[in-house]
């Protein structure tokens, strides 16, 4: 039985967690096993965020150099500072939008230039997917189901298909959300969904 | 920022795109309202199906399960789940549960439960027990009538403690059995055991998680839970609670004949188990436990490596036969653990005794390294070397250079520390002692007041230690003293070092955060409050009076949000002798938006261009991540911004350009 690694970035607040315990739970309704790691603790928020996730046969979350088969960057500069986590042919979803931190202000460190960033990536990825998730999560109704967006462009992904199906996430989603959050997480995780679905790469 | 930098353009009314940051608290907001409806969900999981829960959720529902009558804790990351969820879940069963003034408390309540015929749980992080030592070392001399499990949960590679003690050391010690649970299930299938042991041995019993264990999400199959039971009774035995030296002789016989039956009678085969994975191999042993035995199994089935597995959920003690038969049957033998060598010194220790000539692999031949956390990669390179094998590797392409920009965790916007650090920073400016007085911080969120631009920390050793410090540097040097301290931590710890220093004639300034509660570990009840989330009530310990009462002349007391005489004020009592002290008190901005939002009320500043005069004070020395500056124009992110308004007082930017947004 094979196992799939996903590797979540960010920056604490994006709702890593929240795309995490969503597919875990997914994995539940599907009878697997899922295991995932999280971060607490000393001022998270604003900070780097990783969640490291297993679906299959295994026991730890943590994914070894290189390992990850799936990339969920809700930041493009965090994305780039995991980078060796992940291979060639990983598939990668990042967020185009940046966070750029204070410390830039008062002179500690700098941010990339973006654009420059995200070419790169294009440069030596084979399955890349670039989305602005914050778009997409104002286009379902609100920008806090952002997470949600991203449960839905890893569902949309080949892998996935024969390990979690779309179906198990959406109950996932229904079991997890209210009601009166329920419309637009559907809403954010189809727009996900559709951008991943059936494409090798897509770079918007 | 850079030249060749992203521009970013965060001004307010032509604000659209919004770059990600902009959610960051709305997504904070609905995260912690679904958070808090799963924790109360642990109480009311069917049994027999299966979730998706934290090891720290598991283990507090396992207290429900196996019919727990008292939790106590005093919050410590990461152990502080458990009492976040027990505190809501507690009813359910009747379990009591106390947030405790500090771990020496909690686990002195837990063991007087413990001996009137109750079961208790007490847990904290690795350093907390530390706080509890005194007790701890003398309660398996005296042991239990009901049960007692302690749960330490230890920190590898320090995500959020000042060191990375391996508290399974503690458990020889003290001399107490020891659990090493690696998984959810696990951690609540030992939690049950580890309490039935207690009770059938009447010896306290621990259970050491590790940050990758407490923090990891897993499944878990539940069971019913339980009903507790807080009527106890207390058996009274004149001297077999006493030790006094000749009964504490006598109960050392006892204690370590206790632990040789334990290791005769005790069934752990359920817990110390050989796993063949790949069909296994007499070439290959590995021994291991907790988060390792996690990176063992998943190195080997990745690259199929034919190895047996003796798993230690059950580490202290050890037995004999069963680790000499393994070290017997197996060419090459490797110990991995995480932090100290602890398993592999008894591992020798043993086949040294049974005249067992073999080469044990592990953390003293380099195979694994000293310290920090394990992990995949770790066990991968032992295993290659170990079995002389390469495994494959990834193709991990190179990319262009580019920038990393640092994320240090900082004080939110909003953060009354954030004003106090400035008073301080600006009093000791003006004094000219800023760079020579001495500060000696303390554990909190204030502790992060080192870093830049507020640079405002000296020294840190351990919980209350800024004062015990303070006592010492007010002695041996010539200038003010300014030790730092939050509420919570003030009565956890510090008090004792109060009296000295007023006992003693020592001269120093006492500086208080008072933020009104126990904010790093997530905002969990402090002495200072009077009711708690659930509504229960307490009766609140002031501070002020606390200082007056036991003798400290010079107390004051201001909010922080007040820049201006707060500088005045402290400028004053810097410029006294003796002890004094100084109390900042103002609400953790987290608690204030709390209650605000839901009542509807946001507020936010922003910055009239027009009145700026660019001096940058704002940004260089108040510095709240919600204010930026984009060349020389300076904006506040309205999506980070909490509308506190300190930013705005014409102390912190002279011109009044930054203004009310209605």
């Amino acid at each position: 039985m094979s196992t799939i690694k996903i590797l979540f970035t960010g920056v604490g607040g994006q709702g890593i967690i929240t795309s995490g315990v969503v597919l875990g739970e997914a994995a539940i309704l599907e009878n697997k096993n899922a295991v995932m790691s999280e971060v607490h603790g000393l001022a998270q928020r604003g900070g780097m965020v990783n969640v490291e996730m297993k679906i299959g046969d295994a026991k730890s979350p943590l994914i070894e150099e290189g390992a990850s088969d799936i990339v969920v960057g809700m930041e493009p500069s965090e994305t780039y500072r995991l980078r060796k986590r992940y291979n060639r042919n990983s598939s990668i979803i990042i967020n185009t939008n940046p966070i750029v931190p204070f410390t830039t202000s008062i002179g500690l460190g700098s941010y990339p230039d973006v654009n420059n960033l995200l070419n790169s990536f294009k440069k030596v990825y084979n399955r890349l997917y670039l989305i602005d998730a914050d778009l997409l999560a104002r286009k379902a109704g609100n920008p806090v189901t952002a997470s949600i967006v991203f449960v839905g462009a890893v569902s949309g992904l080949k892998e996935m298909e024969t390990t979690i199906r779309k179906e198990a996430v959406i109950k996932a989603i229904e079991n997890h959300f209210p009601s009166k959050l329920l419309d637009i997480n559907l809403k954010a995780f189809y727009l996900g969904y559709e951008i991943t679905r059936n494409r090798d790469n897509n770079v918007v | 920022m850079d030249s060749g930098a992203t521009k970013i353009n965060y001004t307010f009314t032509e604000y659209t795109p919004c770059h990600g940051v902009c959610d960051l608290f709305n997504n904070l907001i609905a995260f912690a309202t679904v958070i808090l409806m799963s924790y109360k969900l642990i109480g009311d999981l069917k049994e027999g199906e299966r979730y998706f829960l934290l090891t720290n959720e598991a283990i507090a529902r396992a207290a429900l399960e196996s019919s727990v009558d008292v939790a106590t804790t005093y919050p410590g990351t990461p152990s502080s789940e458990i009492g976040e969820v027990l505190n809501v879940v507690a009813e359910k069963t009747g379990l009591y549960f106390e947030y405790s003034v500090n771990e020496k408390v909690a686990f002195e309540i837990a063991m007087s439960a413990a001996l009137s015929k109750l079961r208790a749980i007490t847990f904290m992080k690795h350093v907390g027990v530390n706080v509890a030592m005194d007790s701890l070392m003398s309660s398996a001399y005296i042991g239990t009538d009901g049960a007692l499990v302690i749960i330490s949960a230890d920190d590898p590679s320090m995500y959020s403690s000042q060191n990375e003690q391996d508290n399974r050391v503690i458990a020889r010690f003290a001399h107490l059995p020891l659990f090493e649970p690696s998984s959810p299930q696990e951690a609540m299938d030992m939690l049950k055991e580890a309490l039935k042991l207690s009770e059938q041995f009447h010896i306290p019993v621990m259970m050491r998680t590790t940050t990758r264990v407490s923090h990891l999400r897993g499944m878990v199959k539940p069971d019913k839970i339980g009903r507790a039971n807080t009527s106890g009774s207390f058996k009274k035995r004149n001297m077999h609670n006493i030790p006094l030296p000749e009964f504490a002789r006598k109960m050392k016989v006892e204690l370590l004949d206790k632990m040789k039956r334990i290791e005769k009678e005790y069934d752990i085969t359920k817990w110390n188990r050989i796993e063949h994975l790949n069909n296994g191999s007499s070439h290959t042993g590995i021994i291991t436990s907790g988060s390792s035995y996690n990176y063992v199994y998943d190195v080997a089935m990745e690259y199929k490596v034919a190895a047996d597995v003796m798993k230690i959920g059950f580490s202290y003690p050890l037995k004999t036969d069963l680790i000499s038969s393994f070290l017997k049957e197996h060419d090459n033998v490797i110990v991995i653990e995480e932090v100290d060598p602890v398993i592999e010194d008894n591992i020798t220790i043993i086949a040294q005794r049974n005249n067992i000539d073999k080469k044990i692999h592990g953390k003293w031949d380099g195979y694994i390294p000293m310290m920090f956390e394990n992990g995949p990669d770790i066990v991968k390179n032992a295993l290659s070397k170990l079995l002389n094998r390469r495994f494959d590797v990834y193709d991990v392409p190179e990319m262009d250079e580019f920038p990393e920009p640092v994320r240090p965790p900082a004080l939110c916007p909003g953060c009354p520390h954030r004003a106090s650090f400035y008073i301080m920073k600006s009093g000791l400016r003006q004094a000219g002692l800023y760079n020579k007085s001495i500060v000696p911080t303390d554990i909190g969120c204030y502790t992060l007041g080192v870093e830049q631009p507020y640079e405002f920390g000296d020294v840190l050793l351990s919980m209350g230690s800024s004062i015990g410090t303070a006592n010492g540097f007010s002695q041996f040097q010539e200038y003010p003293v300014v030790p730092v301290v939050g509420d919570s931590t003030f009565f956890h710890a510090a008090l004792p070092g109060i009296i000295n220093a007023i006992h003693n004639n020592h001269d120093l300034l006492y500086v208080i955060l008072d933020n009104r509660t126990t904010a790093m570990t997530g905002g969990q009840l402090s002495p200072v409050n009077e009711v708690d989330d659930a509504g229960r009530k307490y009766r609140a310990i002031d501070i002020y009076s606390t200082l007056k009462g036991i003798g400290i002349d010079h107390v004051y007391k201001i909010d922080p949000f007040d820049i201006k005489n707060g500088i005045k004020l402290f400028r004053e009592a810097i410029s006294e002798k003796g002890v004094r002290a100084i109390i900042f008190e103002r609400e953790c901005a987290l608690i204030t938006d709390k209650v605000e939002h839901a009542m509807g009320n946001y507020h936010l500043f922003q910055v009239n261009q027009n009145k700026c005069i660019h001096c940058m004070n704002c940004v260089e020395r108040f510095s709240c991540p919600a204010i930026y500056k984009e060349g020389k124009i300076v904006n506040i992110n309205p999506y980070l911004c909490d509308g506190c308004g300190a930013c705005a007082k014409p102390i912190v930017c002279p011109p009044e350009a930054i203004e009310k947004v209605s």
